[in-house]
């Protein structure tokens, strides 16, 4: 038994790929003060602080030190969380505990990223084993290109298709003011982009971009004064998972982790029909083919439909079931902001507060993933209501 | 044999993990690192809501959680707080060993900021002790401007 | 509070280089020393769910039973089939070494003939076009004399017609 959490305040920054003016702690402010502002709360109201990145990318070492000021923990209890992509949705998941728990009625969540200082895909390598798998680590995304080629040689799906769903990002992206890139493409566009990952191209890679995203939490009883439009975090689930080849689950039958945890997620909630009982998915997509791929491995649909359902224009801002309408990852990438972003923009929707890249039909569901260099999976149900 | 393995010579992998940063201090911070360079001038940098004057600077008040981006000149004099003598050897270090490091209240501030204390004898380094700052010739506008910091001859 | 366009930002030049020796541990020490001794691949097998670890382990990572080498231990290899691949195109500073890494890069997840067992090494192709999930390799190691007891004794998997 435990608590119901409802997010009641969202804030974030604009997202660059460089932003020289700025330091870390003041990145964080920025998103700090705009969550408060949007909960109409002050620092004082806020019983505990959750913060998290991916230190090495700044080059510092447990940054939460010299940053509890700037991110308003200074006296307060709190984690700090460090686990790739996934921070975002752990950050978030921590803040359910804390509320869930009974111990905390209020508590901030904020992740962040300044990809412009430091060697990103350098600092990635170092999540490997230096024995056997660092030689070969090229990022995070050299594993997702082996994915690529697996989604392929499986299904048929073809790079028009990852393309597709690039450039569908693009026009998402076009109408969010905070996203990193906002240009459009066309599907041909982004299939010209230069090689840099076989099969994947740079349009089909992620930005590093930087930004910082807060979210102010509460319990019911608090969240009902402190503002008309809770959204509830109904349910979340993590799956862990490790590194390396071993995901390819070779000779034996095929099993990932998004794959068990939108089985969980379905089925604890009685979601037999996961297109028409949620209405919006904010997903972690770090590379072109996660939307089609990653679609069948969660099950909102079956093996080998989900490039038929891109092609089709079913996961854009107007279609049967939006995915990513904020651009997703593909657009905007602060690494330890990612996650948190796929949660408030999920939320937002449900709020009706997104603007210009607000979906056109009612949202009472929404799913938010994540996902990461630690290779796991968390995702989160949100909902308008309580039942 | 994985049994009869142990008590072979174990294996290592031997590596670096070598990467370059380049870290953005801030608008702030920059006007206060540039002063130093420029006019051998230490600034403090002021909260416009509660007067707070903290050094080295902060764009949030430490006490009142508001925005700050005024400096203000402080007279490079302040008092030792408390120190210690480092005596050994480590791979990261700006000095060689041995050297004196202090926390100094600077006269005008209501923080005190960390650094070395030169041209004093180890046992003379008491609480209380007046202090002043003296820079480097060649300045590149970061904290090391500051060469270290000495008693004020009386 | 973004500067007027005159203003200066200071920025810090921080290189960040510290060494490291990585223990392997065991049973991965005793992989090594097989492959620099006899030019030979090692796995083991998990005596409870049957999987196989290349390089081999001391606890199985799926149901946590106790690995023994002893009749669990198989030479895997030196063919396999390719599983999955990628070619890089992009350099970068290698951590490991402050080096640049040479592109194109080429890396497969190759299924090793006896176990079967996936290890991740260079292919000697970079031509996206001549690589096939399917396709058969065969690994080409250092000759003996120069071999180290680390995975770079392995120069590469080359592609065979079988």
């Amino acid at each position: 038994m435990h608590n119901r959490v409802a997010i009641v305040g969202i804030g974030q920054t604009t997202h660059s790929g460089r932003r020289p003016y700025v330091n870390d702690g003041e990145l964080i402010y920025d998103a700090v003060t705009r969550a408060l502002a949007d909960a109409n709360l002050s620092l004082k109201d806020i019983e505990s602080v959750m913060l998290g990145n991916m230190d090495l990318f700044e080059g510092h070492h447990l940054n939460d030190a010299m940053l509890s000021l700037y991110s308003g923990a200074m006296g307060k209890p709190g984690f700090k969380m460090n686990t790739g992509g996934t921070v975002g949705t752990m950050l978030a998941i921590q803040g359910w505990y804390h509320i869930a728990s009974g111990m905390f009625d209020t508590c901030l969540v904020i992740g962040w990223e300044k990809h412009d200082e430091g060697p990103v895909t350098p600092a990635i390598t170092t999540i490997t084993d230096p024995s056997v798998d660092r030689p070969f680590m090229v990022g995070a995304i050299g594993g997702l290109a082996t994915v690529s080629i697996d989604y392929m040689n499986r299904t048929g799906c073809k790079l028009e298709h990852a393309a597709m769903a690039r450039a569908n990002a693009s026009l998402n992206a076009a109408r969010n003011p905070n996203a990193h890139l906002r240009d459009k493409y066309s599907m041909q566009d982004v299939l010209n982009a230069r090689m840099v990952l076989y099969p994947l191209n740079l349009l089909m890679c992620c930005p590093t971009s930087l930004g910082a995203c807060a979210m102010v939490f509460a319990s019911e009883s608090k969240a009902r004064k402190i503002t008309k439009k809770p959204v509830w975090i109904k349910d979340h689930v993590t799956v862990h998972v490790e590194y390396g080849g071993a995901q390819f689950g070779v000779g034996e039958k095929r099993w990932t982790s998004h794959m068990q945890a939108g089985s969980t997620i379905f089925k604890r909630n009685h979601i037999t029909n996961p297109r028409k009982e949620t209405q919006v998915f904010e997903m972690y997509d770090p590379f072109a083919f996660a939307i089609p791929s990653w679609m069948e491995d969660f099950g909102i649909c079956d093996t080998g439909e989900g490039w038929k359902l891109v092609e089709k224009g079913a996961i854009a801002l107007e279609g049967e079931y939006p995915i990513n309408p904020s651009g997703g990852v593909m657009c905007t990438n602060a690494i330890g902001d990612s996650g948190m972003l796929r949660v408030a923009e999920a939320a937002l929707q449900i709020r009706g507060d997104a603007g210009e890249h607000q979906v056109t039909r009612e949202v009472k569901q929404a799913l938010a993933s994540g996902f990461g260099g630690s290779y796991w999976t968390d995702l989160l149900l949100l909902s308008k209501t309580t039942d | 044999m994985a049994n009869e393995a142990v008590k072979k010579e174990p294996i290592f992998t031997e590596g670096y993990v070598i990467m370059p940063y380049k870290y953005s201090v801030g608008t702030l911070a920059s006007k206060f690192f540039i002063q130093i360079r420029d006019s051998k001038k230490i600034n403090g940098v002021k909260c416009p809501k509660c007067n707070m004057v903290i050094v080295p600077p902060r764009s949030v008040c430490i006490k009142c959680f508001s925005k700050i981006e005024d400096l203000v000149e402080l007279s490079g004099k302040g008092t030792l707080v408390t120190y210690t003598v480092v005596h050994y050897d480590s791979a990261v270090q700006a000095m060689k060993p041995p050297y004196a490091v202090g926390v100094i209240k600077l006269d005008g501030a209501d923080t005190a900021i960390t650094h070395f204390i030169g041209e004093v004898d180890f046992k003379e380094l008491k609480a209380g002790m007046k202090l002043e700052a003296v820079f480097n010739e060649t300045r590149n506008a970061n904290i090391l401007d500051i060469k270290y910091f000495k008693p004020v001859k009386k | 509070m973004k500067p007027k366009a005159q203003e200066e930002l200071i920025y810090l030049d921080m290189t960040l280089k510290m060494p490291f020796k990585w223990r392997t541990g065991e049973p991965m020490g005793e992989f090594f020393r097989e492959l620099k001794a006899n030019g030979k691949i090692y796995a083991n097998q998990c005596p409870k769910c049957g999987r196989n670890f290349c390089p081999p382990v001391n606890v199985c990572t799926r149901d946590h039973s106790r690995c023994s080498a002893k009749d669990k231990w198989v030479a895997v290899g030196p063919k396999g089939t390719v599983l999955t691949f990628f070619i890089s195109e992009q350099s970068f500073l290698i951590p490991t070494t402050g080096e640049m890494l040479k592109v194109p890069f080429s890396v497969g997840i190759m299924l090793l003939d006896g176990a079967p067992v996936a290890l991740q090494h260079n292919l000697e192709e970079t031509d996206p076009e001549k690589i096939k999930p399917g396709m058969r390799v065969e690994a080409v190691l250092k000759p003996k004399g120069e071999r180290k007891g680390n995975i770079f004794d392995i120069i590469h998997f080359k592609t065979i017609k079988e």
